[in-house]
C-alpha cells in the first residue's frame, strides 16, 4: 500500500502538515544510522560549499608541482600527493563540488523525463500505457552502465556528456515507478470520489496522485542520489567521464590507478569518499522509508 | 514457448533500433572519432563510404539487420575483424564469471538473509543490516582495487589477472574454463581458473548479495508474522524445520525476480572489473571499443548486453515458474 506515514499522520491531524513533520522527524530522530548518515550527507555538502575555503591547497584542483609528485599522506599533505604533485586532499574536497551537484543534475533530469511519462501512462492507460511502459522494458535492457558508457563513447567524453549519459539510461525506473504508484493510487476510493464530481484527469494527476506518490518517491530519489555518484564515478575511473584534470573523484582514482599498489592513496581516498556519501544517501533513503513507513522497495 | 521467443526477438528488435539510432544520431561523427585530430579530411570522407555512414539512416538500418541475420555486425576499428566474431570469442568469459558471481550473491544473499530475518540477536541484525548497505555502497572499482593490491601483496604467487595460469593451454570446448579443464581432466588447470576468478567474482557479488539479503530480509520478517508461522509453532514445528521448509522457499521466490534484475547490474560490473583485473571477456572488450570509440564494436557490444539481460530474465523466469508453484499457476 502506497498510503505513507507521512500523509496519514497529516490527514489525522487534520491537514496540519508542520504537526505531521515534527513527528516524523522525531520518528527519524530515533534511527542512530539514519542520523548519521544525514549528519555525513550535511558535512559532505558543507564541504562541497566551502571547498575552496576549506582545502589547505585550492589552486592544487589544476595546477601541478611535479616537484611534490607522489608523496605519500603526511603532516603537509594529509592525503599525500599525486602524480602531478597536487595535493590530493584538496582534490578530493574540490571533488565533491562536481560530484554532489551533478548527481542531483542527474537525478533531476531523468524525473523531468521520467515523472510525467509515467504519470501519463498511468493515468492514460490503455494502448498509451502500454506504448509507454513498453518501450521503458526495451530500455531497461542495456544495463544502466553499459547504455551510458556508450552514449558518453559516442558524445566524446566529458562531465558534461556523460552526466546526460547517465541521465539518459535512467528515465524509465522513473516512469516505471511513478506508474506504479499511480495504479495503486488509482484504486482509492477518493480518486474515484474526485472523478464523480467532474473533477479532470489532469487535475486528479496533480492534485491527488502525484503527492500520495511523492514520499515513497522521495526515498527513491535518494537511493538514485548516490546511485548516480557510482554510476559518474565509474564513467570517470574508465576514463569515460569527467577527463582530466578535472577533479571527479572517479577521475582521479583512474589516474591513480597506474600507480598501484606503491602509491595507494591517489585511487583510495576518493575512493572513500565516493563510498561515504552513496552510504550515507543509502541510509538516508532508508530512514526516510522506515519513518515514512513505506513498505515497498 | 513460442509466443515467448517471438516476444524476445521482438524487444531485440526494438533494442537494435533505438541503439543503432543513438549511434548514428548523436551529435559527433563517428568517422572522425574513430580516426582522430590527424585524420584529413579525405580520410575521413574515404571511412564514411567505409563504413556505409554516408547512406540515409533508415537504408544504413536496413543494410545493418540483414548483415545481422547473417551473423556479421561490422568490421571492428581495434581488432580488424567483424565484431561479432570478437564478441562471440569473449562472451564466455563473461559468462562464466557473471554466473559464479550471481550464484554467490543469490545462495549467500539468501542464507545470510533468512538468517538476518530469523535471528532473535538484535545487534548482530543491525551489524548485517549496516554491512548490507556498505556493501551496495561501495563502487565496485574500489574493491576491485583493493583486493588486487592487499592479496597481490600478501600472496605474491597469486594470480590477479586473466582467466589461468598463463602455463596452462586447455583446449576450448564450450569457451568456459572451469568446464573446459574439467572436460581436459586437468585439475591443476582447474584451480588455477578458480584462483584467477576468485577475486573479480567476489567484487563483483557485493553489490547484487546486498540487495539480495537486504530483501530476503525484509521478507523473511514478514513471513515469520503471519498467522500460518504461529500455527505451526504452536503445534511443536521445531524452528530449523520451520525455517528450512516454510520460510526459505517463500523467501526464495521473490530473491528470484531480483536477481534476475541484479544480471544487469553484474553485466554493467564486469565491465569494470573486467578492466581492473584484465580479465579477457566482453567487458573489458567493450571498454576498450568505447575508449577507441569503434562504432560497430560499441553497437554489438549493447546489443549483446541487451540479449543477455533477456535470456538469464527468461531463464530466471522459468526457474520461477519450476519452484514457486503460485507463478505456474497464476500464469495458467
Amino acid at each position: 500500500m502506497a498510503k505513507s506515514r507521512l500523509i496519514q499522520e497529516a490527514r489525522r491531524k487534520g491537514d496540519d502538515w508542520t504537526e505531521a513533520m515534527k513527528y516524523s522527524l522525531s520518528l527519524y530522530r530515533k534511527d542512530d544510522l539514519a542520523v548519521a548518515g544525514a549528519v555525513i550527507l550535511s558535512c559532505l555538502f558543507f564541504i562541497a560549499i566551502f571547498a575552496y575555503q576549506i582545502a589547505p591547497y585550492p589552486q592544487d584542483a589544476y595546477v601541478s608541482h611535479f616537484q611534490n609528485r607522489l608523496l605519500p599522506p603526511s603532516q603537509t599533505h594529509l592525503f599525500g600527493t599525486d602524480e602531478a604533485g597536487r595535493d590530493l586532499l584538496s582534490r578530493v574536497i574540490i571533488g565533491a563540488r562536481i560530484s554532489l551537484p551533478m548527481a542531483f543534475v542527474i537525478v533531476l533530469t531523468s524525473m523531468m523525463f521520467g515523472m510525467p511519462l509515467g504519470l501519463i501512462a498511468g493515468m492514460m492507460s490503455g494502448k498509451v500505457e502500454s506504448v509507454i511502459m513498453k518501450l521503458a522494458d526495451i530500455w531497461i535492457a542495456v544495463p544502466s552502465l553499459v547504455f551510458a558508457l556508450a552514449v558518453s563513447a559516442i558524445l566524446g567524453p566529458s562531465l558534461t556528456n556523460s552526466v546526460i549519459a547517465i541521465a539518459f539510461s535512467a528515465w524509465p525506473w522513473h516512469a516505471r515507478f511513478i506508474r506504479a504508484e499511480v495504479w495503486h493510487i488509482k484504486q482509492e476510493t477518493y480518486m474515484e470520489a474526485a472523478e464523480s464530481i467532474g473533477a479532470s484527469k489532469l487535475y486528479i494527476a496533480v492534485k491527488e496522485a502525484l503527492p500520495n506518490a511523492l514520499t515513497p518517491y522521495i526515498v527513491k530519489i535518494t537511493t538514485d542520489l548516490g546511485y548516480a555518484i557510482l554510476l559518474l564515478a565509474t564513467l570517470g575511473f574508465l576514463g569515460l567521464g569527467a577527463q582530466t584534470p578535472t577533479p571527479e573523484w572517479g577521475t582521479i582514482a583512474g589516474e591513480g590507478r597506474t600507480f598501484l599498489p606503491n602509491s595507494w592513496w591517489i585511487s583510495t581516498m576518493p575512493g572513500i569518499f565516493i563510498f561515504l556519501s552513496v552510504f550515507a544517501f543509502n541510509v538516508v533513503g532508508d530512514g526516510l522509508r522506515n519513518v515514512l513507513g513505506i513498505e515497498e522497495i | 514457448m513460442v509466443r515467448k521467443a517471438l516476444g524476445i526477438l521482438l524487444t531485440l528488435f526494438a533494442v537494435s533500433i533505438i541503439i543503432f539510432s543513438l549511434v548514428r544520431l548523436i551529435p559527433g561523427d563517428p568517422a572522425a572519432a574513430a580516426l582522430g585530430d590527424q585524420a584529413s579530411r579525405e580520410q575521413i570522407e574515404q571511412f564514411r563510404r567505409e563504413m556505409g555512414l554516408d547512406k540515409p539512416i533508415p537504408q544504413q538500418y536496413l543494410i545493418f539487420i540483414s548483415s545481422l541475420l547473417r551473423g556479421k555486425l561490422g568490421l571492428s576499428g581495434i581488432t580488424f575483424h567483424d565484431a561479432m566474431k570478437d564478441i562471440l570469442y569473449y562472451f564466455p568469459a563473461t559468462l562464466e564469471l557473471t554466473l559464479v558471481a550471481m550464484t554467490l550473491a543469490f545462495v549467500l544473499g539468501v542464507l545470510i538473509g533468512v538468517s538476518a530475518g530469523l535471528t532473535e540477536n538484535k545487534k548482530l541484525d543491525g551489524l548485517l543490516s549496516f554491512l548490507s548497505i556498505g556493501g551496495l555502497s561501495l563502487p565496485t572499482f574500489l574493491v576491485a582495487i583493493t583486493l588486487q593490491v592487499i592479496v597481490g601483496n600478501l600472496f605474491p604467487s597469486f594470480l590477479i589477472t586473466g582467466r589461468i595460469g598463463s602455463n596452462f593451454n586447455i583446449p576450448r570446448v564450450t569457451g568456459l574454463d572451469l568446464i573446459d579443464s574439467l572436460l581436459a581432466a586437468n585439475s591443476a588447470a582447474f584451480f588455477s581458473v578458480l584462483e584467477c576468478l576468485i577475486l573479480p567474482a567476489s567484487a563483483l557479488m557485493l553489490g547484487p548479495l546486498a540487495t539480495i539479503m537486504r530483501l530476503v530480509r525484509a521478507n523473511t520478517l514478514r513471513e515469520k508474522g503471519k498467522s500460518y508461522i504461529a500455527n505451526l509453532r504452536a503445534n511443536g514445528l521445531p524452528r530449523s524445520l520451520l525455517a528450512w521448509r516454510y520460510l526459505l522457499p517463500n523467501a526464495v521466490s521473490p530473491a528470484l525476480t531480483l536477481a534476475g534484475l541484479q544480471f544487469a547490474e553484474l553485466l554493467g560490473g564486469s565491465f569494470v572489473i573486467e578492466t581492473i583485473f584484465v580479465f579477457p571477456g566482453v567487458g573489458w572488450l567493450g571498454v576498450q571499443a568505447m575508449i577507441a570509440k569503434d562504432v560497430n564494436m560499441i553497437q554489438g557490444v549493447a546489443l549483446m548486453a541487451a540479449l543477455y539481460f533477456v535470456l538469464t530474465n527468461t531463464v530466471v523466469d522459468f526457474l520461477h515458474t519450476r519452484i514457486d508453484p503460485r507463478i505456474r499457476l497464476k500464469e495458467q
